[in-house]
């Protein structure tokens, strides 16, 4: 008996470790960011004239959220953004990720302005349809805000508190359960603090 | 922009670079001309340049990960996530930063998981050192078994020699009061060496009425041991 304990054990320490990494989805890395301050940045916004700086929400709680007319999870996620805008309740920054994509300019013609109105259009027109659950929208269109952010894959979701602290990132979709169950919970605490 | 240029223009380049490598190598063997070679040597040097500049972001990237597709190193991923970091790298080596602060750069923004090579700190002792630590601990596990194992062989083949001389020592039992492992070890070694296991088994019968009998065996066993 005592002969079959010690790579009994050893077998259930494996079975432990390989069950835990079975459990854990692999895409999901874990953000150095969190607890850190944002990054800060200066970008156009969708459909104002002035620059939009993280610096304008201190003192305020907010949402960043990272989205592209191109993503396809997206559309998934943008519902649940639009129905819950309300319950969220603090501003929610559209992060316009890379929207012109190189396919649609392969021959780098457009220049920087034209580049923004065209993302602007494809933006506002695919709001219009999706409905908008931003507060407002920022136009990164080389993506270099998002690599700020350690950006990998959109969407991507980032809770900043008061202070300019990123205190949550969610990686892919928002769910329903996801925002009702750990998000709205960090906002409103976050809010309270 | 300029960043598309040195990339697209790259691979015409290093095609220069060949054929200019074996002009000037024809060059100076035929010993033609002086004059050639210096003509080329005027064009080489900014595309020297960029070959340090790719060289080196080929360097760093082997040894990022890319976040997109996990399994593949920046240097050899085509995601445009990829893309546009070894364009960042590529604009830091221009701007004359060193590899490491590329790479913090990075981890900065993605972690620890961007590096191929974790880096060794309390946190990743155990994946750096744990195989070895592993490795000590079953060595030594395997060198105090077999050590134990020789000396019950010894202490053994000593009560056996002892009962082949007659001389009656009945202390042998009492030496090892724990157990069915270690009777079982020491059976397990016999077993190969002799028909009959139970002969060598000192037990205070044998003791008690010494069989002339079990002399033959018994010198069999020690022999093999």
């Amino acid at each position: 008996m005592k002969k079959f304990l010690i790579p009994l054990l050893l077998f259930a320490v494996l079975v432990l470790f390989l069950g835990a990494g079975l459990k854990r989805d692999p895409h999901e890395i874990p953000s150095p960011l969190i607890n850190k301050a944002a990054p800060n940045f200066s970008l156009q916004t969708l459909n104002g004239s002035t620059p939009f700086s993280p610096q304008q929400f201190k003192g305020k709680v907010w949402m960043l959220n990272v989205w592209a007319t191109w993503c396809v999870s997206c559309r998934q996620e943008h519902p649940v953004l639009v129905a819950f805008s309300k319950q969220i309740g603090v501003p929610i920054v559209g992060l316009s990720y890379k929207e012109i994509q190189p396919q649609d300019d392969p021959e780098k013609k457009l220049d920087l302005p034209s580049q923004l109105k065209l993302a602007r259009e494809r933006g506002s027109v695919w709001l219009e349809k999706h409905g908008n659950p931003y507060t407002l929208s920022v136009m990164d269109l080389d993506g270099r805000v998002g690599i700020d952010y350690g950006v990998y894959g959109v969407p991507e979701t980032y809770i900043i508190d008061k202070e300019g602290i990123i205190r949550f990132k969610q990686i892919g979709p928002v769910t329903p359960q996801t925002l009702s169950e750990t998000m709205i919970p960090i906002i409103r605490s976050l809010e309270n603090s | 922009m300029n960043r598309l240029t040195i990339k697209k223009s790259l691979s015409p380049k290093l095609a220069l670079a060949k054929s200019l490598l074996r002009s000037v190598m024809i060059s100076s063997l035929l010993v033609l001309s002086a004059g050639a070679p210096s003509v080329y040597a005027k064009e080489a040097e900014p595309m020297a340049n960029d070959v340090q500049v790719e060289a080196r972001l080929v360097h760093i990237a082997e040894e990022l990960r890319c976040l997109v597709c996990q399994n593949e190193s920046l240097s050899s991923s085509h995601a445009d996530l990829a893309e546009d970091l070894r364009a960042q790298v590529r604009e830091q080596i221009v701007s004359g930063k060193s590899d490491q602060e590329i790479k913090d750069y990075l981890v900065e923004r993605y972690g620890d998981f961007v590096l191929y090579r974790p880096v060794v700190k309390p946190m990743t002792w155990l994946l750096w050192f744990g195989p070895f630590a592993g490795l000590l601990i079953a060595l030594l596990g395997l060198g105090i078994s077999i050590k134990r194992r020789n000396e019950k062989i010894q202490e053994k083949s000593a009560v056996l020699a002892a009962h082949s001389t007659h001389s009656t020592h009945s202390t042998h039992s009492d030496n090892d009061p724990d157990s069915d492992q270690q009777t079982m070890q020491s059976q397990d070694f016999r077993e190969p060496g002799l028909g009959e296991p139970t002969h060598l088994e000192p037990d205070s019968k044998s003791e008690l009425d010494p069989q002339p009998s079990l002399k033959q065996p018994i010198s069999t066993a020690h022999s093999k041991a």
